[in-house]
């Protein structure tokens, strides 16, 4: 088990859904809130562990597409997704 | 309430009946923005009525359906995403589920969101509803290339599955027929291959042959499968919903299932408590994540099997121009060509300048009201026909008002309103403005109802509901009681504005801007609560239908009217009985000698504050009719009817250009009108809707007093006229 994470991380980066650039893609890995309300909200608009997402715009609010959903979030919460990239 | 842990349930067929109509019942589920209310109303027609649900703000539709020779009645639930609610919408929804005891549910999904749709349809199933699918909106999924088995995912799934199109009215027959097979069927869970622990009825697994073998079963984490029979032990199998479902519910803390079981036995509760606590600790990761998980990961090897995506990715539609509106270079002057289209143009222009003119001056004015006045004036003496006709007649005033001013207006901006809805425009709005209303303490969400207030601030304040915290909502309510004028009033009063010339029109708009921004601001600072967060799915611009938008249109009049008209009329009868004077012999119609002329002599010093006429000034010159005490009484009646005051002298050259400006601020910020004053009390309640009728009198009167004396010493045009 250990050994497995080990070699994920080598060619994905943890980061936020907030630091994806326009146009990247990364994989949702967690949501980082203690907020049942916030998380299941997401969760319903498909914003899932394991969800494959896309930034489509960052100004003046993100824009993102998990699916065929297209979803606008604030800062806050666009900080508060955790997801994985993968490096270059 | 017991109904979710309803014990001892008898599934005898009486029971799937509805008791308030006698009629085998259909409850209509889905999330937000599937196109769930187009197919229900494909399914009822026009006819449906709006009630709200018992204890909550939430509005529940109901219609009819005939189905062979049965009539169904059919309930449109409010959106839901899943069936652990988060919102009071999806908590009544789940109620509707659980009393109504639907024979049939039907699920309205977006065909291309399917793996986002279909793990409600696995919540449903697992509680044990019998369920029918209808994939909408196949037309947008087919323009993105998408395609769909829909035969094997009836198998997969065990339940009826079909396509249609809502809009267009594609696939509706079709599953008129499901559903006419499916109601009249005994109602018993479906028996769902995905679901099936191996221990399914005989029936059940000779027409499911391959429920036996096991391979298709859905299950969660081995450990959360050990915590859901744990929980099912503690709970018993006779409940409403499925103990798997319940159990799954109990881990998901579900609040409202708890305190039911607490009610039941404490002891139990205690037990369960204790499950979801040791199951808890083997995760890193919320139970409801875990779960949500299991769930997706299930769907979407079921989407794999059902929906071939196509081979390069396709665009909506409309997606170039969805970017367009969203980005903040183009979108901004989007929406300043918008605002002067559909709502300076349109309504402002067209509205309340040509229809209103057309319909006061012309129709009223030149014809009905010359015609009553004649009539009424040979059948009746004068004390009773001024009751009708003359200056405060229910027919002359009240009516002439509402239909000829208020009605033009009013239903263009609702028309326009329902096309900007259903185009998906204000989502878009809402990204594009989110920064901008954190500053006031909202967020983009609050766009829906303060652009509904421009419409009507009562319908407005009732839908702060779709904010989520109480703060938002309190500031949401303050903003449109103060500094939104409504449809009716800023086309009264943009006109009255626009002609005293373009600076009259530019101080009248930033004053209102500059208010509603500091009262903002200070709310935010004053009103205690966490910021808000801001999160809102964008649909696909969809080109609007215009039968929709008539109805939705339609619909809102009728509410309007519903509100408006008897106050119009009672204005009016009121402004008859205070012009009633006793002269020591005889009651006579004599205005500004009754119980009103007492009343604006009374408020004479607040609307010499903003310097409008007082009771003296009509003493003397008689054609004023109005006194500022006189707007102020009719202003709280409706808005709009003092709107409609002002709008006279104005027309009859009786007010000098500073009067018009200050006036024009005045009334916008003034008191909201009675409906508006009994809707706050019926959201914010009785307290906090005084203060904030207080607030919003003293910064009326204090903005108009202190801009009328800027003005004055400012020079302009200043002389009031009747001197």
């Amino acid at each position: 088990m250990i050994e497995q994470i080990t070699t994920y991380q080598e060619t994905t980066e943890l980061t936020r859904l907030a630091e994806l650039a326009n146009e990247e893609s990364a994989v949702i890995t967690r949501i980082m809130s203690h907020d049942v309300a916030t998380i299941q909200k997401l969760m319903a608009l498909g914003v899932i562990p394991g969800m494959a997402v896309t930034m489509l715009q960052r100004f003046p609010s993100f824009l993102f597409q998990v699916g065929h959903t297209q979803i606008a979030v604030d800062h806050s919460i666009a900080a508060t997704v955790e997801v994985s990239r993968t490096k270059d | 309430m017991s109904a979710i842990i309803e014990k001892n349930r008898n599934k005898s067929c009486h029971q799937e009946i509805s008791e308030k109509s006698g009629h085998p019942v259909l409850a209509v589920v889905g999330n937000p923005n599937v196109g769930k209310s187009v197919l229900f109303n494909r399914l009822t027609g026009m006819y449906a009525t709006v009630s709200n649900y018992p204890g909550t703000t939430v509005e529940v539709t109901r219609g009819r359906l005939q189905l062979g020779d049965s009539e169904i009645e059919v309930v449109d639930t409010p959106g839901m995403y899943s069936l652990f609610p988060i919102t009071e919408e999806e908590a009544v929804a789940r109620r509707l589920l659980l009393e109504e005891k639907p024979r049939q549910v039907l699920q309205v999904v977006d065909a291309k969101n399917l793996p986002r749709m279909l793990p409600l349809t696995l919540q449903l199933l697992e509680a044990g509803l019998p369920v029918t699918l209808a994939l909408n909106m196949m037309d947008e999924s087919a323009d993105l290339g998408f395609s769909f088995d829909i035969e094997l995912l009836s198998e997969l799934l065990g339940i009826p599955v079909t396509g249609t199109i809502g809009a267009t009215n594609k696939g509706v027959p079709e599953l008129r027929e499901i559903l006419e097979e499916r109601m009249a069927m005994e109602p018993v869970a479906d028996c769902t291959p995905l679901l099936c622990a191996g221990n399914c009825s005989h029936a059940c697994s000779m027409a499911m042959p391959m429920c036996h073998t096991g391979t298709a079963a859905f299950k969660y984490h081995p450990i959360i499968e050990q915590a859901i029979t744990d929980i099912s032990k503690v709970i018993g199998a006779n409940t409403e919903l499925s103990a798997r479902a319940i159990a799954v519910l109990l881990l998901f803390e579900d609040a409202e299932i708890l305190s039911l079981i607490n009610e039941e036995s404490p002891e139990f509760g205690e037990q369960i408590l204790q499950i979801v606590a040791a199951t808890k600790a083997q995760f890193d990761q919320p139970l409801n994540v875990a779960i949500t998980m299991d769930r997706q990961a299930t769907v979407n090897q079921l989407v794999q099997q059902v929906m071939q995506a196509p081979a390069t990715r396709g665009k909506a539609k409309l997606e170039w121009l969805s970017r367009l509106l969203l980005n903040p270079w183009s979108g901004l002057p989007i929406l300043a060509l918008v605002l002067y289209f559909a709502i300076y143009k349109f309504v402002g222009v067209f509205g309340a300048g040509f229809l209103v003119d057309l319909l006061q001056n012309k129709l009223f004015g030149g014809w009905i009201n010359p015609f009553a006045t004649k009539i009424i004036e040979q059948i009746m003496p004068p004390l009773w026909s001024n009751l009708f006709v003359g200056d405060y007649g229910v027919i002359t005033l009240g009516i002439t008002y509402a239909f000829a001013i208020i009605l033009p207006i009013v239903t263009l901006f609702f028309f326009a309103f329902a096309i900007l809805e259903d185009s998906g425009y204000l989502p878009r709005l809402a990204m594009l403005i989110d920064r901008l209303c954190k500053t006031i303490g909202l967020n983009g969400r609050a766009i829906i109802p303060l652009i509904l207030g421009f419409g009507c601030s009562t319908m407005a304040t009732m839908v702060t509901r779709v904010l989520e915290t109480k703060r938002e909502r309190v500031i949401a309510t303050l903003l449109l009681a103060l500094a939104i004028p409504c449809a009716a009033q800023s086309g009264v009063f943009l006109s009255m504005v626009s002609a005293i010339g373009l600076p009259g029109l530019a101080i009248y708009i930033s004053i209102l801007l500059m208010i509603f921004l500091v009262v903002g601001l200070l709310a935010t600072q004053v009103i205690p609560g966490k910021p808000a967060h801001f999160y809102m799915e964008i649909p696909p611009l969809r080109l609007p239908r215009l039968a929709n938008v008539l109805a939705k249109t339609y619909s809102r009049m009728e509410w309007y009217f519903k509100e408006v008209l008897p106050m119009f009329i009672l204005a009016s009868v009121l402004l008859w009985v205070g012009s009633l004077a006793w002269t020591g012999n005889a009651i006579v119609f004599s205005p500004h000698h009754g119980l009103f002329g007492l009343l604006e002599r009374l408020l004479d010093p607040l609307g010499a504050l903003i310097g409008l006429p007082t009771s003296a000034d009509v003493a003397l010159n008689p054609a004023l009719r109005f006194t500022g005490g006189t707007i102020l009484l009719a202003g709280f009646f409706r808005r709009d009817f003092g709107a409609a005051g002002l709008w006279y002298l104005f027309q009859a050259g009786l007010l000098s250009p500073t009067q018009v400006l200050v006036a024009a601020v005045t009334f916008t910020l003034f008191l909201p009108c009675i409906a508006q004053f009994m809707m706050m009390k019926r959201e914010r309640g009785l307290w906090m809707t005084l203060s904030m009728t207080l607030f919003v009198m003293t910064v009326a009167f204090g903005v108009g007093f202190l801009l009328r004396m800027g003005l004055l010493h400012f020079g302009g045009n200043i002389h009031f006229l009747a001197h």
